[in-house]
């Protein structure tokens, strides 16, 4: 459903799509058994990938047990079971609450109900994860605060705007191990993982901001000021172009990591998930 | 750690496989991916296992030593004066002391070195777009110099979609033209409605 960070499934073996499914189902079991039924709503593909990187670094052999469905009951699941999913649910949790906070302030008034309706259970579970994992949420509060500085300022630089995201992104990726030459890896990893994942919400996003007049800095970087001007196809290559060059780092630090667990499925995702969602924005927003 | 282990393969591969997998690791670690990125020394070590290993295979099945293993020959490129000690802190990961040093050149010293190593530093802190700006620069004011060419070229090359090391290498993530496959089937309708007439245009089926 949500996110970004996906495999492109066609070229996925049977046996890695089935793990990747009883991965996602294990995320959502995890959150429902930590934080209760309402926080499975901020279940998000991006946090698998997080889980399967997390496992595939630290070696992490689960278990996977057969449950119901936690929407469809009648629905039996292959769901993966292990304590190292909480990781990847706590930041899950955060990095809602912090969204929901945002949405408080900034968008309509239909966003704005539905963000107070979840932000009384949310408090709740953000003292809970703070109890296990304090460093994530000074990093979110950080990046959420300069995120929002820069927008207000219409920051034009592509790769100033993008930093926050990608800071908080690298600093959870360095959470992943102790291991410091593997930590290294992960947190420039992480760095390109958040840039790219931000670069992407604003090429999708571009077309609801030109319309509703809210900020992207694509629209700056390339001076759009109606929707005609997205007509041609050589604004949605360059953007291609910049993230592109993002997930080449995000692959010279993936070559390095030298993982061996989960490999075909990792390999599927950064090699060619990355491009296919780009691909698949780009053919949606031609022509529109 | 077993060398066997480090390059991927069995105990009993032939010596091509083991050649074969070097090859790609060697592909995959090599310092010109790395060059400016500040993993560059991971990848440095990774190729120094990678040698290594291949070279205690290649003794122990030959007896003698016909390693032939790659050398990583540093580039031994080197500025004159204040950019040997600018690019020193961009190689220790002082990058805004470096940044600071830069910013204190005043714009007739910003020659092509100048902007190369600005360029740098942007890459190194992540800032793709930034870097490529100053490579550009750097390359178009000195176009002889290889060093600036290869980072520019490594850069519009990713921008490109090329990734090192690519599993998929050579996957086509655009959508095909069904023209070719539908020859095939346009020839069979074609042949069974002729049949269906009393006729025969491919007498095999």
């Amino acid at each position: 459903m949500f996110g970004y960070i996906k495999p492109l499934k066609p070229e996925l073996k049977v046996i890695d799509n089935d793990f990747y499914q009883s991965l996602y189902c294990g995320l959502c079991k995890d959150l429902k058994k930590n934080f209760g039924f309402i926080s499975t709503f901020t279940l998000n593909y991006d946090f698998v990938f997080l889980a399967l990187l997390y496992m595939s670094v630290n070696d992490v052999y689960v278990k996977i047990e057969k449950e119901r469905c936690t929407v469809n009951k009648i629905k039996k699941k292959q769901v993966v079971k292990d304590d190292c999913l909480l990781f990847c649910s706590s930041i899950l949790v955060l990095s809602a609450h912090y969204k929901i906070n945002d949405n408080k302030i900034d968008n309509g008034a239909k966003d704005k109900l539905l963000a107070y309706i979840m932000s009384l259970p949310m408090k709740k579970y953000v003292k809970k994860v703070n109890d296990s994992f304090s460093g994530i949420d000074l990093a979110l509060k950080e990046f959420t605060e300069k995120q929002k500085q820069l927008e207000d300022n219409k920051e034009c630089r592509i790769d100033v705007i993008s930093e926050p995201t990608a800071i908080c992104t690298s600093k959870i990726f360095g959470f992943i191990t102790e291991d410091k030459v593997k930590k290294t890896i992960l947190e420039r990893l992480g760095y390109f993982v958040g840039r790219w994942v931000y670069l992407i919400d604003a090429f999708d996003d571009l077309t609801d901001d030109i319309k509703k007049n809210n900020y992207n800095p694509f629209l700056y970087k390339y001076n759009i000021k109606s929707i005609d001007d997205i007509n041609d196809d050589e604004i949605f290559d360059d953007i291609e172009l910049i993230l592109n060059a993002n997930i080449a780092e995000i692959v010279n630090c993936y070559n390095l990591l030298d993982i061996k667990l989960n490999k075909y499925l990792l390999d599927n995702i950064i090699f060619l998930g990355f491009r296919n969602t780009q691909l698949y924005i780009k053919k949606n927003k031609v022509g529109k | 750690m077993d060398p066997y282990q480090i390059l991927g393969v069995g105990r009993n591969s032939s010596d091509d496989e083991i050649k074969s997998a070097y090859k790609s690791l060697i592909k995959k670690y090599h310092p010109d991916n790395y060059v400016n990125n500040p993993l560059s020394d991971l990848a440095a070590e990774k190729t120094k296992e990678v040698n290594e290993a291949y070279d205690t295979i290649m003794k122990q099945r030959k007896g003698d030593s016909q390693g032939n293993s790659y050398n990583s020959g540093q580039n031994g490129f080197n500025g004159g004066g204040n950019y040997a000690s600018i690019r020193n802190l961009i190689n220790m990961g002082q990058l805004d002391k470096a940044d600071g040093m830069l910013n204190n050149m005043n714009s007739s010293q910003r020659n092509a070195e100048w902007h190369f190593l600005k360029g740098s530093v942007y890459y190194k802190k992540g800032w793709l777009e930034e870097a490529r700006k100053f490579y550009t620069i750097a390359s178009n004011m000195d176009p002889y110099n290889n060093e600036y060419r290869m980072a520019l070229n490594m850069m519009l090359s990713q921008r490109g979609g090329q990734f090192n090391a690519n599993p998929y290498g050579g996957y086509n993530m655009y959508p095909r033209s069904s023209d070719n496959a539908n020859c095939c089937l346009n020839l069979l309708c074609l042949d069974t409605c002729c049949e269906c007439m009393g006729g025969d245009i491919i007498s095999c089926c």
